[in-house]
């Protein structure tokens, strides 16, 4: 059968569909009440709480430098600070144009082709957050062990102090990687558009 | 506001149904489906500017919904307004319910995109149409037509 054929049977069909009683006026009143949850909304959600935790501890880092005499906790203070800020309005901004871009009053493939741009620094979102926060959760020991005036950080280090760190270290490298994976699922998702427009 | 927009909706309820059948493989789904591209198109109904048609705007949303559903396991709207979806076949005619069910068969096994274009041409919509409601070039639809008639050819 070719599509002129196919065209006629959908005709007849589209015929059929129009006399059905498939939605009435009171039934869009009760969708248009209905409250929406979005995965994205959630993530960004997630990233703005994480984003203003960031911003306090600069925050008291900043108020506390004065604290500092030794070199590595002005050089930690400055790299800390500088994560603490510059990487949280990375990823929100990001996500915000990633946003912008899925809007569905577009055509699917303008869509898609907005992503398929945004994807590459979504990716480099994923990719910096791991060892990120790494960085940020060791450079902020010393850095904070200054601000509380506990003294030389690496001198007051034992077995369970070193042990406590090695334990929190794992969780901050596990929840890094949970949110990895949740970013990695949105791609995936829009993936499916991108994919097909390369065909 | 919401009156114009329900008006909307019952005149336009045929596209919706078409777009949530295509996209989905059980009842369920395709209720869901419905109820979902409804709630996009009235999120959506503030923006809609009037620069395009209604019907192009209304494929547009309903199409993006779908394929965005499609990798979803749940639905994003909390609450489930019930909405019966009929049979379109009410009449005794098993030649004519085969000849359907072979045609949604088929249709959907071509990709996400390719099924909305296809969906599109069976609505009488032109390439230049077509390609301003998913966002292609008219060339690149043409392109994409030749390979959808070779494809359900070999299918149905």
């Amino acid at each position: 059968m070719d599509l002129d054929e196919i065209k006629n049977q959908w005709s007849e069909l589209s015929q059929r569909v129009d006399t059905l009683e498939l939605i009435n006026k009171s039934q869009v009143m009760e969708i248009t009440k209905e409250k929406y949850k979005s995965k994205f909304s959630c993530v960004q959600r997630y990233e703005g709480a994480g984003a203003i935790v960031c911003f306090i501890m600069a925050i008291v880092i900043l108020l506390n430098f004065h604290k500092f005499d030794i070199w590595y906790e002005y050089v930690g203070g400055g790299v800390l600070l500088f994560l603490l800020i510059a990487m949280p309005l990375f990823v929100l901004t990001t996500l915000q144009r990633t946003k912008g871009v899925i809007d569905y009053n577009k055509g699917v493939g303008e869509i898609a082709k907005a992503f398929a741009k945004e994807k590459k620094q979504l990716i480099l979102v994923q990719k910096l957050s791991i060892p990120f926060t790494v960085i940020a959760f060791v450079t902020a020991l010393p850095v904070f062990s200054g601000v509380f005036d506990n003294g030389d950080f690496f001198e007051r280090m034992d077995a369970y102090l070193l042990g406590t760190i090695s334990v929190t270290l794992v969780l901050v490298i596990a929840v890094s990687i949970l949110g990895y994976k949740k970013y990695t699922r949105i791609i995936a998702r829009a993936e499916v558009l991108i994919d097909e427009i390369k065909d | 506001m919401k009156e114009e927009f329900a008006d909307l909706i019952v005149q336009h309820k045929a596209l919706i149904y078409k777009v949530s059948k295509l996209y989905t493989n059980t009842l369920e789904d395709e209720q869901d489906l419905f109820q979902e591209i409804v709630f996009q198109l009235w999120k959506s109904y503030s923006s809609f500017k009037g620069e395009a048609k209604i019907t192009t705007w209304m494929y547009r949303v309903g199409m993006n919904t779908a394929i965005a559903s499609l990798n979803k396991k749940k639905r994003a709207v909390s609450t489930i307004t019930p909405i019966e979806i009929p049979d379109v076949i009410d009449d005794n005619s098993t030649q004519v319910q085969e000849n359907i069910d072979a045609l949604y068969k088929a249709i959907k096994r071509l990709n996400v995109i390719d099924r909305g274009v296809t969906l599109l041409f069976l609505e009488g919509n032109s390439y230049k149409q077509i390609g301003e409601i998913m966002g292609y070039t008219e060339n690149n639809v043409g392109t994409r037509m030749g390979r959808i008639r070779e494809k359900l050819k070999q299918l149905m």
